[in-house]
């Protein structure tokens, strides 16, 4: 059971002729906090869209749970909130119950509807973020820290051991950051769920994650984020980048 | 009030404007979430290219609606996928494609008249029982799929990516709807005629908008005022003698706009489709 819950192995990704991914190799143990950090337009989104499947990559392997299978059932198996979450059409007409309900969609398959058990099920997890008493809201009128909770509620609602978060931060006060952390180490250390999560907010991430991975096109480190502060690893990146072997973090 | 009900043509005309009501709200509202309303104008241009089509060839001209809707939807789909064109790009070369298509062939078969007529602006009288037989099979099939397909539908229209990465066949699903979409417009032109059916798929959902505390309640209200348009627009198109194109759509709008007054006062948001 204690396989690694992400492969990448020697990942590359073209847009047309820009090479965003150089040979990317990380591997994601169980109950891992990975925080995926790098400047902007390093790949970091990239790369967690073909972790999900929505890109291909140009060469190399994703192995999800041990299986270099992508299909529903390992699909499934995974919580993924996007970037751009939040920026849906803002009078869709649905409450925060229904959206969460959705989440259950793929695992429900084709043919069952959603019943009594997967309301029970929507409501232990709006509990769980902390948003029960907006059950009833349209999702359009929560503040943006409570849709992105609602986001988390719906890809938890199909328990999935890894959930992957593409800056959930951006445009959330401080307090309620603070509050999302907590809520995200609470769902590891009491549900076991993997996690990975993409931030640009350097300080702020790594007084919570296990590990850190700073990519830009390459991985340039991986570990922990005290080995990531005492190694100067900052300085090093802007500094001579040449200092990292290639592929040489990805075993830290 | 009621004695137009006596008539097997006003009968005929209230059951398939009651499953048209059905219909293009259950379709439009994805379109409309979606911000796909021009769909329903790329189907209803084709839809009449059918039309002319099938006064050309001496063939029913409904059914040859039907088959070219839906050859149209397949097309769209390859357009988009295969040649990498943009939605709305495609739907604008497949709305020209359909409307010359139709003048060309209306002009051949110098069929100007009162049964093109019917198929342009609706007719309460044009409806056969043929029509409405065909009206009801397709209405059958559609609702069945997109029931079938409900919570899929929901998640791709709130979250395309977010259906592709919880591993639902958004493709499949999309092919599926854009089907049903193809042969809802088909049948509903019948009805309203080839010109308004896309009022009919957009504008009761539009108002009910304003009145939706939820998807499903959203669902309801557009239903309900569907309802209403087809049912006040047919009597007044039967009493003033009009086109029930107009007046099913004009009702329609009145109820919109209304809808927007209710909302401005209970204090809804306005912004419908920014």
């Amino acid at each position: 059971m204690n396989q690694p819950i992400i492969q990448l192995e020697h990942i590359y990704f073209y847009y047309g002729q820009q090479l965003i991914l150089d040979d990317i190799s990380l591997t994601v143990n169980p109950c891992d906090f990975v925080g995926l950090i790098g400047p902007n337009g390093s790949g970091k989104s990239t790369l967690l869209k073909i972790i999900v499947g929505l890109l291909q990559p140009a060469r190399g392997r994703v192995r999800l749970f041990g299986s270099g299978q992508r299909n529903i059932g390992n699909l499934t198996r995974i919580g993924y909130v996007a970037q751009n979450a939040i920026s849906f059409n803002q009078i869709f007409p649905a409450t925060v119950e229904e959206i969460v309900l959705s989440g259950l969609t793929a695992a429900l398959g084709y043919f069952r509807r959603p019943g009594k058990t997967e309301r029970k099920l929507v409501q232990q997890t709006l509990q769980q973020v902390g948003i029960e008493h907006l059950s009833k809201c349209l999702i359009g009128e929560l503040s943006g820290g409570q849709q992105q909770r609602a986001f988390i509620a719906r890809a938890l609602v199909a328990k999935p051991e890894l959930l992957i978060l593409d800056e959930p931060t951006v445009g959330i006060d401080a307090q309620a950051q603070e509050n999302f952390y907590r809520l995200l180490s609470s769902l590891r250390e009491q549900k076991g769920i993997t996690l990975l999560m993409v931030s640009h907010d350097l300080s702020n991430i790594s007084n919570h994650v296990t590990k850190l991975a700073y990519i830009n096109k390459r991985l340039y480190f991986y570990g922990t984020p005290s080995e990531f502060w005492s190694d100067n690893t900052m300085g090093k990146l802007y500094g001579p980048v040449a200092q990292v072997p290639k592929g040489g973090a990805e075993n830290v | 009030m009621f004695d137009f009900l006596h008539y097997a043509f006003m009968q005929r005309a209230f059951l398939a404007g009651t499953i048209v009501a059905f219909l293009c709200p259950t379709i439009g509202i994805y379109l409309v979430l979606r911000r796909l309303s021009m769909v329903g104008n790329m189907f209803s241009h084709v839809s009449l290219a059918g039309v002319a089509l099938g006064i050309f060839t001496g063939t029913y001209p409904l059914g040859a609606a039907l088959a070219l809707s839906v050859a149209s939807a397949v097309i769209l789909e390859a357009l988009r996928r295969t040649y990498r064109i943009f939605s709305d790009l495609a739907i604008a070369i497949l709305i020209s494609a359909g409307i010359s298509l139709a003048v060309i062939l209306i002009s051949l078969s110098r069929a100007l008249n009162t049964d093109l007529f019917s198929y342009l602006f609706g007719s309460v009288i044009a409806i056969s029982e043929q029509d409405l037989y065909l009206i009801a099979v397709v209405g059958l099939f559609v609702m069945l799929l997109v029931f079938v397909l409900q919570k899929e539908l929901f998640y791709i229209a709130f979250d395309e990516a977010g259906a592709r990465a919880a591993g639902i066949r958004v493709d499949l699903v999309n092919m599926l709807f854009v089907l049903a979409a193809s042969l809802t417009i088909a049948v509903a032109m019948r009805v309203v005629g080839a010109l308004l059916v896309s009022s009919l798929l957009t504008v009761p959902v539009a108002a009910a908008l304003q009145f939706g505390k939820s998807f499903r309640t959203t669902l309801f209200w557009s239903y309900l005022l569907a309802l209403t348009s087809v049912f006040s627009g047919l009597m007044v198109a039967y009493y003033c003698n009009l086109a029930p194109g107009g007046s099913i759509v004009m009702c329609s709008l009145i109820i919109f706009v209304l809808s927007i007054i209710w909302g401005r006062r209970s204090g809804r948001k306005q912004d419908v489709g920014t």
